[in-house]
């Protein structure tokens, strides 16, 4: 009876310091929904916006609750730019494989710089720190991309020179130096285990947390891009196009037909729906990325919950 | 590095000194990292030259030979278009006092949410609501900006038209695009709404990586949850947060341009508060594609950078000499 | 450290060893490069290209590429060297000015040597002499001095500005529009009846003037020598002076301004940009056009013109759309001359013009007949197929001469549902283009960069002009006022050295006009 007291005593206990107070929580579940909020009411208009009737953008503005619903800027969309679906399968296969050359440049430099007793750390530290902050611009960079590197007109002009980035190498050494006791690393050399076999059994699989966090900005960088496709891909090269850019021309498209309305055919100026267009550009290009957060989120989101810490 | 800390190293990794094997096998295994650094980061650095010249192309010769046997050195002439300018002071100014205010902020709410996103019972309503507040990094700032005018427009305006706003000095509604003093605040506001979600992943992930033993000794100890916050978690993230910080001041001579030009709609009445260095210079350029004052600007931008990352790191260092960058 | 800076030393040679001169082919056939605007190419640039190599290759022994690049990609591309045979070039694409300057293309006019006359006599004689004369370019400075750098398109290149405007509100109300106006103040009787209009049929809008960004040629009669510092000299005389001090100018700014306080024009303008405001809502509107153009079909209600400036020949019209050759040819002349006898076929035979524009004949486009009233066929106009609209339609105003080229038409305007199109319509532009009033500076090109570089001050003024103008042109701000109008731009102008450009500028035109005599 007695130790049945304490054990219970004792669980309330841990539930006291593990939990935070039942109030708290509401407090804190509610902030969370309003921010929550915040940042889903806009992306809910683009929803919604892109799938009202143009005329009806035009009477009420923008607006949850369209007087008519429509997909003619998906069909827009769809017509317009018949190479949107391999543009689509490009910019898929352009962020894996970017993503993937991305994780194995940035955690193996950050390890590297992690070791305390590497004894080139602070020279590679200067190293990735320099590129950091000084660039040869855009001049420079292309001479030496399109023509001494022939990257021009290839699907690897727009992974490899942007699938390093000094900011996720140091973001990389920080969680190595945090989440990788030194400890763990001796013991296995002990046992004679080579660094790259170290590296690649131990240190990444106790640091899959960093690696999703920055394999998510690699993800999110990589899909966004167009930039690289702008300069090194050339105009009728329709197959290479990721998706970013066939948007963005699109979106440049519609201005510059719609400013110069006497280079159209007669009767052609009012039937691009832009306004609803452009919000559709912005869910085609958004939705799937947006679908692929939650996978790296589980891996992000701590394991030390209430429910978490044995008893 | 200090002294104190190299000695602290030392004895730390007693009896475990790097062998020259180990650092072969270091190096090799950052070897492709460092080959991509020097092809792409440093065999273009010769570029920065062109700050200090007035380069003029020549059709079928390379950028390098142009570079060298057809442009006049000019000193530091390129700079002058920035220094002399009439905005210089405004420039300074609003870009190096919103660069402070992000940065605080853009560490402390962060660093705030992630603790109390681990808070938070439900994990599903966690998990759902930090999906949700990543979603404006997705919306470039030309469509945020369509949202800002949908509510700001002077006559169609969502709060004009339901506050009625009207300017006794005018009879007209209020023009918010003119209010300097409502957008030096509601730049801030759309600074951290839109980077919210996405600067919490670090933060997320480092607690996330915290050894969760230390947490049930705590338990054990009898700590309360201020108490495990206080002395566990922000412990184990400061190297995070000084990093982070360290990186954020060596932007301080930089903006966000969508930020600054698109949301506002460049709308001149707002210029002296949205007038940053990146800001000016894309206007000053507007019409003349002039590549020698462009580098001339980031070159500028990078060597203050540079200069108040080393003042960071120093500073970070006397706080906690194992948190620094070098 | 020191590896670093050996093998940066390394590469540095090897890189300037190399250089990127395109290698002639080998064969009898000359392949040419050709840059257009913009990107992406058309979907179906390949399969038009290839048609049209046929023709090219057969005709003049020539197979084309055309390159589509955005105007930033050209600059890079020139900048870091790369060459390309012939380029489109105006102001506002692949400056022109500025590549004159560098050196960047052939001079065609070099050494009393007419390459043009001699090598393309076709070419020369498919626009007047005057035309080409405003083509060119001057400066003591330039590589080779005064010269004709590229070829110019032969279209709209009179500037005539106008404003459109709701006819049946016109009819409506019973007020007569004057198909020419001096002053915009003349209008503001029809605006206030259109607001009247407004106010009782809320459907049509709200504001008469619905304008995202300044209205589009509000400058226009000035005849500017920089754009970029709004200098130039008032239309007929040779001193050099500032925008502001063109009375016509200031007097449309102040006309904006009494619209604006009226409640005419849209409060939000200088904010908005022309494809975010409504297209159906612009009862008003601005446009650069010509006698015969008819906005009714693309706007959807009958609209009329009425001219307020123009039409004026001047360099900066005839020099709005040009194609320049690149200096690299002068070294190959064999291929200079065919690329030479290429720009003469584009500008002179109908089909090869009509294909570069709409693309291959009956899949891209059809002709048509085109019949007047009585049923009779007066000639024959193009329309467009859908595979055309979806899969070709490149910048025609870049290519090649307007005159020969077809006039497109469409099924609406076939069919009688709206007038039906004007085939004369370049042709009575030419003959009445020919006798309008000439710039006094026409030829003349003014180096910003040589022998004072003004970049800095073009720098500064840039970003003045980017806080004051939109608000001034759109009216929302009194052109007077002393702090937000054009009494403090100027201010500020002058502070960046606005004199100083002006002072030089008139050195530079002095020079041009007495070596001109």
């Amino acid at each position: 009876m007695s130790e049945n007291v304490k054990t219970k005593k004792k669980a309330e206990a841990k539930l006291k310091y593990t939990k935070v107070k039942p109030g708290t929580n509401v407090a804190i579940s509610a902030l969370f929904i309003f921010l929550a909020l915040i940042c889903l009411m806009p992306a809910l208009l683009v929803l919604v916006v892109s799938l009202s009737s143009e005329n009806s953008i035009r009477i009420k503005g923008y607006s949850y609750v369209p007087t008519e619903l429509s997909l003619e800027a998906f069909r827009y969309l769809l017509h317009q730019s018949s190479y949107i679906g391999r543009a689509f399968l490009n910019s898929i296969g352009i962020t894996i494989v970017g993503t993937l050359f991305g994780l194995i440049t940035t955690s193996t430099m950050g390890f590297a710089l992690s070791r305390p007793n590497y004894r080139l750390r602070k020279f590679f530290t200067w190293f990735i720190f320099i590129p950091m902050l000084f660039s040869g611009g855009l001049v420079a960079s292309y001479m030496i991309n399109a023509h001494i590197l022939g990257l021009k007109d290839t699907y690897w002009a727009m992974i490899i020179p942007i699938c390093c980035s000094s900011f996720y190498c140091i973001i990389m050494r920080t969680f190595f130096q945090t989440t990788v006791p030194d400890a763990i690393i001796e013991s296995a050399k002990i046992d004679g285990a080579r660094m790259i076999r170290i590296f690649v059994q131990i240190v990444l699989p106790i640091s899959l947390p960093a690696i999703a966090t920055i394999g998510l900005f690699l993800t999110f960088a990589y899909w966004n891009d167009w930039l690289m496709a702008k300069y090194y891909i050339s105009g009728n090269k329709h197959d290479l196009f990721p998706l970013q850019y066939v948007l963005i021309s699109l979106e440049e498209n519609i201005s510059f037909l719609s400013r110069n309305s006497q280079n159209m055919t007669p009767g052609t100026a009012n039937s691009i729906p832009s306004e609803t267009v452009r919000m559709a550009m912005v869910v085609v290009s958004v939705v799937p990325i947006a679908c692929s957060y939650p996978f790296f989120q589980k891996y992000f989101v701590s394991g030390l919950t209430i429910g978490a810490v044995k008893g | 590095m200090s002294n104190l800390s190299v000695k602290q190293k030392k004895k730390k990794g007693k009896g475990s000194t790097g062998s020259s094997f180990d650092n072969l096998e270091i190096f090799l295994l950052h070897l492709p990292t460092t080959i991509w650094y020097l092809l792409f980061c440093y065999a273009p650095m010769f570029g920065v030259i062109i700050a200090f010249k007035n380069y003029k192309p020549r059709p079928g010769k390379s950028f390098l030979w142009a570079l060298f046997n057809n442009s006049k050195w000019v000193g530091l002439d390129n700079f002058k278009f920035l220094v002399n300018s009439s905005y210089f002071e405004t420039m300074l100014k609003t870009t190096v006092l919103y660069n402070i205010v992000f940065i605080i902020l853009g560490i402390l709410i962060p660093v705030t949410l992630a603790i109390l996103f681990n808070e938070i019972y439900s994990r599903k309503l966690a998990k759902t609501c930090q999906t949700m507040m990543f979603l404006p990094h997705f919306l470039s700032w030309v469509v945020v900006s369509y949202f800002v005018y949908a509510f700001l427009a002077t006559d169609q305006g969502l709060v004009n038209n339901l506050f009625k706003q009207i300017d006794p000095a005018t009879g007209r509604y209020h023009n918010w695009y003119a209010d300097t003093n409502f957008w030096m605040y509601f730049l801030v506001f759309l600074n951290v709404w839109k980077g919210m979600g996405y600067s919490m992943v670090v933060y997320m992930a480092s607690i996330s990586g915290i050894d969760g033993e230390l947490y049930e000794a705590a338990l054990i100890d009898g700590a309360t949850k201020w108490q495990q916050v206080k002395y566990i978690t922000l412990p184990l993230l400061r190297p995070t947060i000084s990093i982070m910080f360290i990186m954020a001041v060596g932007n301080i001579f930089r903006s966000d341009f969508g930020l600054f030009y698109q949301a506002t709609r460049n709308s001149g009445a707002l210029t002296s508060v949205t007038q940053t260095i990146d800001v000016y210079v894309y206007k000053a350029l507007l019409e003349q594609s002039n590549v020698n004052l462009s580098s001339a600007a980031a070159f500028l931008q990078s060597v203050v950078g540079c200069l108040t990352i080393i003042g960071a790191n120093v500073l970070v260092k006397k706080i906690d000499p194992e948190a620094g960058l070098f | 450290m020191k590896k670093l800076v050996s093998l940066m030393l390394a590469l540095a040679m090897v890189l300037g060893l190399m250089s990127f001169t395109t290698v002639a082919a080998a064969d009898d056939v000359v392949k040419l490069t050709w840059v257009q605007g913009n990107s992406p190419a058309p979907k179906d640039n390949d399969k038009v290209l290839e048609y049209l190599n046929n023709i090219l290759r057969e005709r003049i022994g020539v197979e084309i590429n055309i390159i589509y690049m955005s105007s930033d990609e050209v600059g890079t591309s020139i900048a870091a060297g790369e060459v390309y045979d012939m380029y489109f070039t105006c102001g506002w694409y692949n400056e022109f000015n500025k590549n004159v300057a560098d050196g960047i293309y052939a001079n065609l006019y070099k050494d009393g040597k007419n390459l043009v006359k001699e090598w393309a006599p076709k070419l020369w004689e498919s626009m007047p002499e005057s035309v080409w004369e405003l083509a060119c370019s001057s400066g003591d400075n330039l590589p080779y001095g005064s010269g004709l750098y590229a070829i110019p398109v032969y279209k709209d290149i009179a500037p005539e500005n106008f404003i459109v405007y709701d006819a049946q509100v016109a009819k409506d109300a019973g007020i007569e529009v004057p198909d020419v106006i001096e002053h915009w103040d003349e209008l503001t009787p029809y605006l206030g009846a259109l607001k009247a209009a407004m106010e009782a049929n809320p459907d049509l809008g709200t504001y008469p003037i619905n304008i995202g960004g300044a209205p589009a040629g509000v400058e226009t009669s000035f005849d500017f020598i920089s754009r970029e510092s709004l200098i130039g000299v008032i239309f007929g005389d040779t001193k050099v002076v500032s925008l502001f001090d063109d009375p016509t100018i200031m007097e449309r700014y102040r006309t904006m301004h009494k619209w604006y306080e009226l409640g005419y024009v849209n409060p939000d303008s200088p904010l908005q940009t022309e494809d975010s405001i409504n297209g159906k809502q612009h009862h008003v509107g601005w446009t650069q056009a010509w006698d015969g153009y008819d906005y009714t079909p693309s706007r959807g209600f009958w609209c009329k013109m009425t001219r307020y400036s123009g039409p004026f020949l001047n360099s900066d019209g005839v020099q709005g759309s040009m194609n320049a050759f690149s200096v690299t040819l002068e070294d190959d002349e064999a291929k200079f001359k065919k690329a030479m006898e290429f720009q003469e076929l584009i500008n002179t035979d109908k089909e090869v013009r009509d294909i570069l524009a709409f693309g291959i004949p009956g899949e891209h486009f059809e002709y048509r007949d085109v019949k007047d009233d009585a049923g009779n066929v007066k000639g024959q106009a193009v329309v467009r197929t859908q595979a055309g609209k979806d899969g070709y339609t490149p910048w025609r105003f870049s290519q090649a001469n307007y005159a020969i080229n077809s006039i497109e038409a469409s099924e609406d305007t076939l069919n009688g549902t709206f007038p039906p199109p004007d085939l004369d319509q370049w042709n009575r532009y030419f003959s009445y283009v020919a006798d309008a009033p000439v710039s006094a500076i026409s030829g003349f090109t003014f180096d910003y960069q040589n022998p004072i570089d003004f970049s800095t001050q073009y720098a500064e003024i840039s970003a003045l002009k980017a806080e004051y103008m939109s608000r001034i042109q759109c009216g929302v701000v009194d052109p007077d006022d002393p702090e937000n109008g054009v009494p403090a731009l100027r201010a500020k102008m002058e502070a960046a050295g606005l004199n100083d450009i002006i002072a030089e500028a008139q050195r530079q035109l002095d020079a041009y006009l007495a070596s001109k005599k």
